[in-house]
């Protein structure tokens, strides 16, 4: 019997690097499909339905604005609405934690799915990717009505040509919270625990990233700490070219990268090798 | 010939019952820091906790096969489909396919309540592995298929749980891979939709498609299947046309019950009491593996508590699917009616019954007017023997009830 005629073999191991993005192309169709159902499922009898997009980060950089410049009286960069400050970083720090958090509950989420029928399990994070950048491009153009209106009430736009790198930023952050996000689903199939950490990991990563301060702000000892925070430059990046505030160190940018492959390189290790028979132990 | 389609070598699946990883990650910690110190596993994995739910499967499938999978709960049967439809990793062994492979192993996998019928067409389409346009180009015939007709633009939490079986199945069923792996999926619905199930899977099998199916339901299995593969405790038990292995498994499942000893509970009424009926050998030892070749008796000890009625032993034969086979009693015990323990043995031939479960009823019966006292069931089943004097040199499987050696009488006439 030839052996190239067949074109599946399942045996106990499997190359944990072998990414099969063939396989991921014959399913793109259901990526897509995937996105298309967290958007129409989401918002079902709800009343403001999608709006909720664009509320959320307004109330929230509303909020912020109350609780640090009203009441703690931190200061902002002179020249820039704050409620333009505060939002920018919102919308870019949403769009993180929304694929961190939902990759982290791939495997138990979809345990019953899972356990019945095989896909690329890949394409559900590669969902998330797309359906936060949608959600996230609703919000910037939110972001952009807001910012113009804040124009006409006296403030200045300082809109930088590094906006350009918009898809970059979002891709190598889109990476950063599905990478981090796919080890976490690999290791709650063990350990229940950490989905409880995860939620308010999330949060305190928010404190640990330039979102509500800049880089720009800190101490020189403090700011070189940024570096190990590999989100921090590309916030800090998305800040600038909307609103001209930040500092934007290039080695910074380096090492986020570098660790960003890393991540993501053991992030699809992990994944591939839960994937295999995770529903034995879930 | 036709060429194999899956290849099936030596798959083992291994399922650790313990307690590791089953935990707290810090009791997960302490267990692997446990056993890297002393080299000894805490929570020990003895052998109880680990389960094998295939001990080394071997099959081949041929293309365009409909092979059917019978086998009792816990037999493997579903473990092996997971592993076929790539769900889960085998422990051992592997698996080589040839095509595109698609498993129904629960219809409606992926409905998301909140979406339309229509949408859920296309995302469950795509699930299972279809392509949009393909799904598009196939939508109308699924919707007819499935008779959901104007509801297909409602949620299918809306849905009766008929309806959303009947959208689940027709999707399914309008795949084209060249494989398909189905289970259970006949246990729902109605008849009308059941006939039109089968009907589509007999399609799908007659349009050179292999169909890997798995079911309890052994008229589907009859109709649907070529061949079946029985499965028992994780091995492979038999493997052959279907009609014989479903024989085989539905006989299974019965156990030997060869004996049974009235102790705990009293058979009987209060004028006889059973005290043991068993099947034994010539030399009167337990018959505990009879084959067709050999003599066993029936031994009946009852004993009578209180005149009045006219009580002897019998018995009725019949096939464990309830076809009856014959009946005896003893018609020589006149006067044998007074207070005391009799025991009564009826002795069957060798050569007369074929191998498959039987079951006997033993029952202690006044005949006129009719009044059973005692009334007992015996589960067997004979043992083919090769060598048997009712086969010769045919080695197949013998048809019937009975199989009694006849005098057969062939000349030569010239």
């Amino acid at each position: 019997m030839d052996k190239p005629k067949w074109n599946i073999s399942i045996t106990p191991k499997q190359n944990p690097f072998k990414l099969n993005l063939g396989e991921v192309l014959e399913y793109k169709d259901l990526v897509y499909l995937f996105v298309k159902r967290d958007f129409v499922a989401v918002y079902k009898q709800t009343v403001l339905g999608p709006f909720w997009h664009l509320i959320q980060p307004m109330l929230t950089a509303i909020t912020l604005y109350i609780v640090f410049t009203r009441v703690a009286h931190m200061p902002i960069p002179s020249g820039v609405s704050p409620l333009i400050y505060y939002m920018s970083a919102v919308i870019i720090w949403n769009y993180f934690a929304s694929c961190l958090n939902k990759s982290a509950n791939i495997f138990l989420q979809n345990a019953s799915i899972f356990g019945k029928v095989y896909f690329p399990r890949i394409t559900v994070p590669l969902s998330f990717l797309f359906s936060n950048a949608i959600s996230f491009s609703f919000q910037l153009f939110f972001f952009f009505v807001i910012a113009g209106i804040t124009y006409f009430s006296g403030y200045t736009l300082h809109i930088q040509p590094s906006i350009a790198l918009m898809p970059v930023i979002l891709f190598v952050l889109g990476l950063q919270g599905i990478s981090a996000g796919m080890i976490i689903s690999a290791m709650t199939t063990k350990y229940r625990d950490l989905t409880y950490l995860v939620s308010f990991g999330v949060q305190l990563l928010m404190y640990l990233s330039p979102v509500i301060y800049t880089v720009q702000s800190l101490s020189p000892e403090i700011r070189s700490y940024m570096m190990f925070n590999p989100m921090a430059p590309f916030i800090e990046l998305f800040r600038y070219s909307l609103t001209g505030v930040g500092l934007v160190d290039i080695r910074f940018v380096g090492i986020s990268i570098a660790i960003t492959i890393v991540l993501l390189l053991s992030a699809l290790v992990i994944f591939n090798k839960t994937e295999k028979d995770f529903i034995d132990t879930i | 010939m036709a060429d194999t389609a899956i290849l099936i070598s030596d798959i083992k699946k291994k399922y650790n019952l313990g307690s590791i990883n089953s935990g707290t990650f810090f009791e997960g910690l302490k267990n692997s820091f446990i056993r890297k110190t002393k080299d000894i596993p805490v929570n020990p994995v003895d052998s109880n906790d680990i389960y094998w739910a295939l001990k080394g499967v071997s099959l081949e499938v041929n293309e365009g096969e409909v092979l059917g999978v019978i086998g009792r709960n816990g037999a493997g049967k579903s473990t092996l489909l997971k592993i076929l439809s790539r769900v889960t990793a085998p422990t051992a062994g592997s698996i080589h396919i040839k095509g595109r492979i698609a498993s129904l192993l629960e219809v409606g996998t992926g409905f998301h309540p909140d979406l339309t019928g229509r949408d859920n067409v296309f995302l469950n389409g795509a699930i299972l592995g279809m392509k949009r346009a393909e799904i598009a180009r196939k939508f109308d015939e699924i919707v007819e298929f499935s008779g959901i007709g104007k509801y297909i633009d409602t949620p299918v939490k809306r849905y009766s749980s008929g309806m959303y079986v009947r959208l689940a199945f027709a999707v399914a069923a309008h795949l084209e891979p060249e494989i398909l792996i189905i289970d259970e999926v006949l246990a729902v619905g109605d008849a009308d939709f059941q006939k039109k199930c089968i009907g589509k899977m007999k399609d799908v099998s007659e349009g050179g498609r292999t169909v890997i199916f798995v079911s309890h339901n052994m008229s589907a299995i009859n109709s649907l299947c070529d061949r079946t593969a029985y499965l028992k405790d994780g091995k492979l038990e038999m493997l052959g046309p279907t009609e014989h292995v479903v024989k085989k498994y539905l006989s299974s499942f019965t156990s030997f019950n060869y004996k049974i000893s009235a102790g705990e509970h009293t058979i009987g009424d209060e004028y006889v009491r059973l005290i043991s009926a068993r099947l034994i050998k010539r030399d009167g030892s337990d018959a505990e593996i009879i084959t067709v070749s050999d003599s066993f008796g029936l031994e009946i000890k009852y004993e009578i508590l209180k005149e009045g009625y006219k009580p002897g032993p019998n018995f009725l034969l019949s096939t464990q699917d309830g076809e009856k086979v014959f009946q005896s009693l003893d018609t020589k015990i006149a006067n044998m009616y007074s207070p005391g323990v009799y025991d009564s043995v009826a002795w069957i031939p060798a050569n007369s019954l074929n191998n498959i479960g039987y079951k006997m009823t033993v029952c202690v019966t006044t005949h006129n007017p009719t009044k059973i006292h005692v009334s007992a069931n015996i589960d067997f089943e004979l043992y083919d023997d090769t060598d048997a004097p009712t086969r010769g040199d045919y080695k197949g499987q013998m048809h019937g009830y009975t199989r009694p050696l006849l005098n057969w009488e062939t000349r030569k006439n010239n």
